[in-house]
């Protein structure tokens, strides 16, 4: 395993490097994961990325850095702490470090700063001994700065001292969360997607444009996330699966009408970048914080579901569920993600994809009831056209007329509240490491990558895994009875902690609890398991 | 073909006795109906006031939605299905203070809905506080509020953003149903302000104000710079359409 962190202005290509580092090991059949850092500006600041390559599988991107490209002095600076004691710097002649490969002043004058890049980039594979065939396809460069790619490569090739990274079996794809959550929408037939740009789900946005002429998606860049989810609504009634992404603060604003997706009993997907927050925050930075902010979101009480992905493959695989989930029960369902997971990218093995049999859209001429009560609360949906359908963020009647009446509030208030009794997802909570540990990690969301790279390296401790957090997955309390119980959470309060003591009394003997914008390293889990294991 | 009363529920409207929606929504049913439009392929967005309780007595498709956000509703039911006809149907209050936003995107980008704004000016469902539209010497429960506040003028707002149809009608009169017809075969987005007398709250402006003080427009105007500034005006408060691409 290597990790490799590359630092530098904006502007200059760090994520850039990042990616092709990705590809250079996709190419070597490796695995890897790709942790970007940086802040909230265009061009100049200092931007990061961290990657770990392996010829096994790779969760989560490691802290401790075996080679540290610095593209500046300010990189060697900051990100030194992060170098493993027998670590190496790729840099420039005239930084003060030791065990250094430094390339040559006079070039860093010769080329601009934005083409550094490729010479650095050249210069690593070499040090990876990775064939110069490799390198070229990684960069996909086709610009006359190659000429610094090869120069890079020859100088990479004369140094002594290498750092080979051995080649793997896998085949692999590169994905990011955000990537992984469009691909999963386009799966699921999502005829409707309503963005407003904002960290860390805008990808989705891109992505989705990008793939518009094949899918023939309807995308909406609204004026504003209330006028986003109430299109999105409007669309969902009129008979296309729908969706709508964005973050904390702005799920914020859409809050009243997610309730009004209860009330009325239209599908929709919440995609909820959780990032840095309150107000704007850290807006380029993650945490887990908009938990129990989700799972009380809007007035009144309404049934919805919160699925929170743990990794890149997962957030492809939990989204045409979500979509399915929304559409079978007809209610509103956030798949709640955060930065680290959706801006990190994997190398990892392609996914499968969920089978899903879709509920049926009747088409009627006769009389219809939109909310006609049923056993299992689930009335049947129909689409405006053919069939005259009343939605309605009143309380109504069956018909779907607005009534005040206290008979029809009792009853469909139990069929909306009924609708989701008894469910949970096969796969909604996972156990991972021995079976009969006494110890358990209890995670939810994307702190599964850090925690699963950090669990080969505690043995006898295992790890409880939510992904449905809301409402709670039963199978849940059982695999929680009888063990000690360690929280993992990043936020500062433990906020699915509290939501397990409210539902189940569970306590903790421990909690690791994180909120500075950064997600957790592997190191940290594991020195934390050392001081209380 | 669907006749008049297939576009009404069989309920009586809890509006007051005497509301000016109680013609909207008869003129509203008799024009869907000499359209040749059907009852389940016509949606209507319907704003939170007394002109969006309208929902429960006209019989269309309909989704009841928020307050101020009957129209991002109807843009998105038409994006979805461009085969529907799309309507939304909120007052002064809900298209001019909460939902602004929306009526001027929505006229930007010429999102093809028909926005009909049922001015009453004030926020009668809530017994009488004053919108954006309250003129200046209407007694209301808020007015003190806004005394150095500039009244907003829908048309005015809808062409300056990019409205492609931009119409007003006073309930009363005669030729309002082909207003209305107008407003909604109107390929792109249509905007009617309909001057609707609130007889509880508006002592004022009541029909008998309305009657004296409107006057039609012989035709809509060749320009928008010219049908704004025909909008502005005050006396006479002309009604008709004013524009048409």
């Amino acid at each position: 395993m290597l990790t490799i962190k590359i630092g530098g202005q904006a502007g200059w290509g760090v994520k850039t490097f990042g990616h092709w580092l990705l590809a250079g090991g996709q190419a070597e059949g490796n695995f890897g994961f790709l942790y970007p850092e940086y802040p909230s500006l265009i061009r100049g600041g200092h931007n990061t990325a961290a990657v770990t390559l392996d010829s096994q599988p790779v969760t989560a991107s490691w802290r401790t850095v075996d080679i540290l490209v610095a593209l500046d002095e300010v990189t060697l600076e900051k990100d030194r702490a992060d170098l493993a004691p027998g670590g190496w710097v790729l840099g420039w002649e005239g930084m003060k470090t030791k065990r250094a490969w430094l390339l040559p002043s006079s070039w860093r004058k010769e080329i601009p700063a934005s083409d550094w890049k490729f010479l650095f980039f050249g210069a690593l594979g070499a040090l990876l001994a990775w064939p110069l065939a490799v390198v070229v396809k990684a960069t996909e460069a086709k610009s006359p700065a190659t000429k610094w790619l090869r120069r890079g490569y020859r100088w990479g090739q004369a140094q002594k001292k290498k750092l080979p990274l051995p080649p793997g079996k896998g085949k692999n794809i590169i994905r990011s969360g955000n990537q992984a959550i469009a691909a999963g929408a386009i799966q699921a037939g999502c005829g409707y997607a309503a963005i407003y740009p904002m960290t860390p789900v805008t990808p989705i946005l891109h992505f989705l444009l990008a793939e518009q002429k094949k899918t023939k998606m309807v995308i909406f860049q609204p004026e504003d996330e209330i006028a986003g989810i109430n299109a999105a609504l409007g669309a969902s009634y009129a008979g296309r699966r729908a969706m709508v992404a964005t973050s904390g603060g702005g799920f914020a604003l859409m809050t009243e009408a997610f309730g009004m997706a209860g009330m009325s009993e239209t599908p929709l997907v919440v995609v909820e970048g959780q990032r840095t927050g309150p107000a704007t925050g850290m807006p380029t930075w993650t945490e887990q914080g908009d938990l129990q902010f989700v799972v009380h979101a809007a007035p009144s009480e309404f049934p919805h579901i919160v699925l929170a992905p743990g990794d890149i493959a997962r957030a492809g695989q939990l989204t045409p569920r979500a979509f399915w989930l929304a559409e079978k029960y007809q209610l509103p369902v956030i798949l709640l993600a955060d930065k680290f997971l959706l801006e990190s990218w994997a190398l990892l093995p392609r996914w499968s994809w969920p089978r899903l049999t879709w509920p049926k859209i009747i088409i009627k001429n006769g009389h219809y009831r939109r909310y006609r009560l049923t056993k299992t609360g689930i009335s049947l949906r129909a689409i405006p056209g053919q069939t005259l359908m009343v939605a309605n963020s009143y309380e109504h009647n069956e018909q779907g007329l607005t009534s005040e009446e206290a008979q029809d509030r009792e009853k469909q208030m139990a069929k909306r509240l009924g609708k989701l009794a008894g469910w949970q997802l096969a796969d909604g909570v996972q156990y991972f490491g021995p079976r009969r540990a006494e110890t358990v990690f209890v995670s939810w969301g994307s702190t599964k990558m850090p925690l699963l790279a950090a669990l080969p390296h505690l043995p006898g401790i295992g790890l409880v895994h939510f992904e449905q957090v809301f409402p709670l997955p039963p199978k849940g309390q059982k695999l929680l009875a009888g063990r000690r119980l360690w929280l993992v959470e990043n936020n500062l309060q433990g906020q699915f902690g509290q939501l397990l003591q409210q539902e189940w009394g569970v306590r903790f003997a421990q909690k690791l609890l994180k909120n500075n914008g950064r997600p957790f390293f592997p190191e940290e889990i594991i020195s934390f398991a050392r001081k209380y294991g | 073909m669907a006749k008049k009363t297939d576009f009404l529920w069989p309920r009586s409207p809890t509006w007051c006795p005497g509301c000016g929606n109680f013609l909207t929504w008869q003129t509203l049913a008799q024009t869907l109906a000499d359209l040749g439009l059907e009852p389940a392929a016509t949606v209507v967005a319907y704003d939170i006031g007394c002109s969006g309780n309208m929902g429960n007595f006209l019989r269309t498709s309909a989704f009841l939605g928020l307050h101020g956000r009957a129209i991002p509703l109807a843009v998105g039911i038409k994006q979805a299905r461009p085969d529907l006809t799309v309507l939304a149907i909120g007052g002064d209050g809900g298209f001019l203070a909460e939902g602004t936003n929306h009526l001027l995107h929505a006229a930007r980008r010429n999102d093809d809905i028909t926005v009909l704004l049922v001015n009453n000016h004030l926020f009668s469902l809530t017994t009488g506080q004053a919108t954006p539209t309250t003129p200046k010497n209407l007694p209301n429960k808020t007015g003190q509020l806004f005394r150095r506040a500039r009244i907003l003028n829908p048309l005015a707002l809808a062409l300056e953003a990019g409205a492609t149809f931009a119409a007003r009608a006073f309930v009363g009169q005669n030729n309002y149903g082909d207003i209305l017809a107008a407003a909604i075969t109107h390929r792109g987005f249509s905007l009617v302000e309909i001057l609707s007398p609130c007889v509880t709250f508006d002592p004022v402006y009541t029909f008998a104000w309305y009657r004296q003080h409107t006057r039609p427009l012989a035709k809509p105007l060749t320009n928008r710079h010219q049908a704004l500034l025909k909008a502005e005006k005050q006396a006479p408060l002309w009604t008709g359409i004013f524009y048409q691409e």
